[in-house]
């Protein structure tokens, strides 16, 4: 599923990080994010196919699955993107933060909030959790989110401790990095598991 | 801190046909349907404050000179009041009367966009369906929302927005069929694209330093004739027995035959004529002609209707075609 991630005010220091943490996990997600750079270059589409589209007369929003935007401050773009939203009834999130104007914005609507809109506040700690669910927006079997915010604790052995911390030294990775990788290596190639999936998905 | 609401003044002059599944009630066909029609576009409110005037429906006669003059009364009267202006305009005549708004609103203020549904009311049930696929569901709907957002943050100038291009109307030409952006312009006359936003060039932001002024002064009885060079100058002969007040000739072909220049030579000493063509070098060639090769076949006429309302003079009148109005003279010119 491709997003539109809208971030106003890039071009603010302080803005960059928490973007960048908004935007790493609606990929853990599962979710291929694409992004409009300060120099109005589009990041996560390819220019051929944006020319494509630009041909085409058809706006690029037409070939995203959802739209999320920052919307803590205000912003002309945000009522823009919400209209094509409505329109187009894409699955939308908006996150913000204390002080936004969103919830007026869409209440002039004149009607109930569509279920496609998501407006949630976030902080660090639940910002997984609300992706998880504008995730399901889309669909995707909730059981099967790919989002890792389902807590689990696990005793090991001192020898098992000693090799993880081997493993991962000198590499960007946690231990739980590294677990969460191996286990995914392991669905993957568990045919019965996949054969269970499709199964599922017909059911 | 939040920013003002935008209020958005909608001046509906046809072109609103809906593309919905069903194909019932999706139009303005009296003032009584503005605002059911406009309930049925909720998503413009989340952008700005929209106010309708009616002028007219679908159904309706064809648009004509008066009608652009009522509206472009709206616009001039309530200039202060509203952050910009969207007409909502049939696609047929769209470019004419863009161009004439133009010339009667000077150094605009604020944005005017035009904008439309390419849908005639009515369509059959399967064609309706054909189109409803091609546009996926979107049409007015979708310029409109584009329309608003030009019209709260946009170029002050009389503009034209279909799909995903802005451009300036009195350069802009109309594509052939049924093309999602139905309007396109020479390269500098483009004033933004769409993407997952509007980009307009900052050179197009500036506002003028003069005031705005209202000059509705348009000649209307104006004829206009397609002129092949193989056409006997008997037409030009009929026109000008209907004694109009303004002729425009429209060259189709790169030559005038023989015959053909000698009659509008001697026309011309008896009515205002003006000759348009898209060969840049004809005019060297006959410099005893008023030829216009530096404007589109539309913004000629609206602005010669224009120059003859306000001078039956035509050395002036051949100083306010070669001057520029509203930056409706191509580069190249």
């Amino acid at each position: 599923m491709r997003v539109y991630f809208f971030r106003p005010e890039i071009n603010q220091e302080k803005n960059r990080p928490v973007y960048q943490n908004i935007a790493k996990k609606l990929e853990a997600a599962g979710l291929m994010v694409i992004t409009k750079e300060e120099d109005d270059s589009i990041f996560g589409m390819e220019e051929r196919e944006i020319a494509r589209i630009q041909a085409s007369g058809e706006s690029v929003l037409n070939y995203v699955d959802g739209i999320v935007m920052e919307t803590t401050a205000d912003n002309p773009e945000i009522g823009y993107l919400l209209a094509h939203a409505v329109l187009q009834k894409k699955p939308t999130l908006c996150l913000y933060q204390k002080g936004s104007l969103i919830k007026k914005t869409l209440g002039r609507l004149g009607q109930k909030i569509p279920d496609f809109i998501k407006v949630m506040p976030y902080q660090e700690e639940e910002l997984e959790k609300t992706i998880a669910e504008y995730v399901q927006l889309f669909g995707m079997d909730p059981e099967l989110s790919e989002v890792p915010n389902i807590k689990f604790t696990l005793r090991i052995s001192k020898k098992i401790s000693h090799f993880l911390h081997w493993k991962i030294n000198n590499t960007k990775k946690t231990k739980a990095d590294f677990l969460r990788e191996l286990i995914e290596e392991i669905i993957k190639k568990d045919e019965k598991y996949q054969k269970y999936l499709i199964q599922r998905k017909k059911n | 801190m939040s920013t003002p609401r935008k209020k958005i003044a909608l001046i509906i002059l046809g072109g609103t046909v809906l593309i919905e599944d069903s194909p019932e009630k999706n139009a303005v066909i009296t003032g009584r349907d503005v605002t059911p029609w406009l309930n049925k576009i909720p998503e413009v409110n989340i952008i700005a404050e929209v106010e309708p005037f009616f002028i007219l429906g679908e159904k309706e006669t064809e648009v004509n000179i008066d009608h652009w003059i009522k509206a472009g009364k709206i616009v001039a009267n309530h200039i202060r009041e509203f952050d910009g202006f969207i007409v909502a305009h049939h696609t047929s005549s769209l470019l004419y009367g863009a161009c004439a708004f133009s010339f009667m609103l000077q150094n605009l203020p604020k944005p005017v966009v035009f904008t439309g549904s390419q849908i005639p009311v009515n369509l059959g049930q399967e064609a309706n369906k054909k189109l409803f696929k091609k546009y996926k569901g979107l049409g007015i709907k979708a310029n409109l929302i584009n329309a608003i957002q030009v019209a709260s943050h946009g170029p002050a100038e009389v503009s034209i927005i279909f799909g995903n291009k802005l451009v300036r109307a009195n350069q802009a030409i109309k594509e052939k069929g049924l093309n999602i952006n139905l309007f396109d312009a020479p390269a500098p006359a483009v004033l933004g694209n769409i993407d997952f936003g509007i980009k307009i060039e900052d050179q197009n932001i500036k506002k003028a330093r003069v005031p705005f002024a209202f000059k509705p002064d348009f000649e209307k009885k104006v004829s206009v004739v397609s002129l092949y060079q193989e056409e006997s100058s008997d037409l030009l002969e009929w026109v000008t027995n209907k004694k109009p007040k303004g002729l425009v000739i429209q060259m189709q072909q790169s030559s005038l035959s023989q015959s053909q220049i000698k009659k509008i030579t001697e026309l011309q000493k008896s009515i205002a004529l003006v000759v348009h063509t898209t060969n840049p070098f004809i005019k060297k060639e006959r410099p005893n002609l008023l030829i216009v090769d530096y404007m589109t076949p539309e913004a000629t006429l609206m602005k010669f209707m224009w120059a003859l309302g306000r001078t039956k003079n035509m050395k002036e009148i051949k100083k306010i075609l070669e001057q520029g109005i509203a930056k409706e003279i191509g580069e190249e010119a």
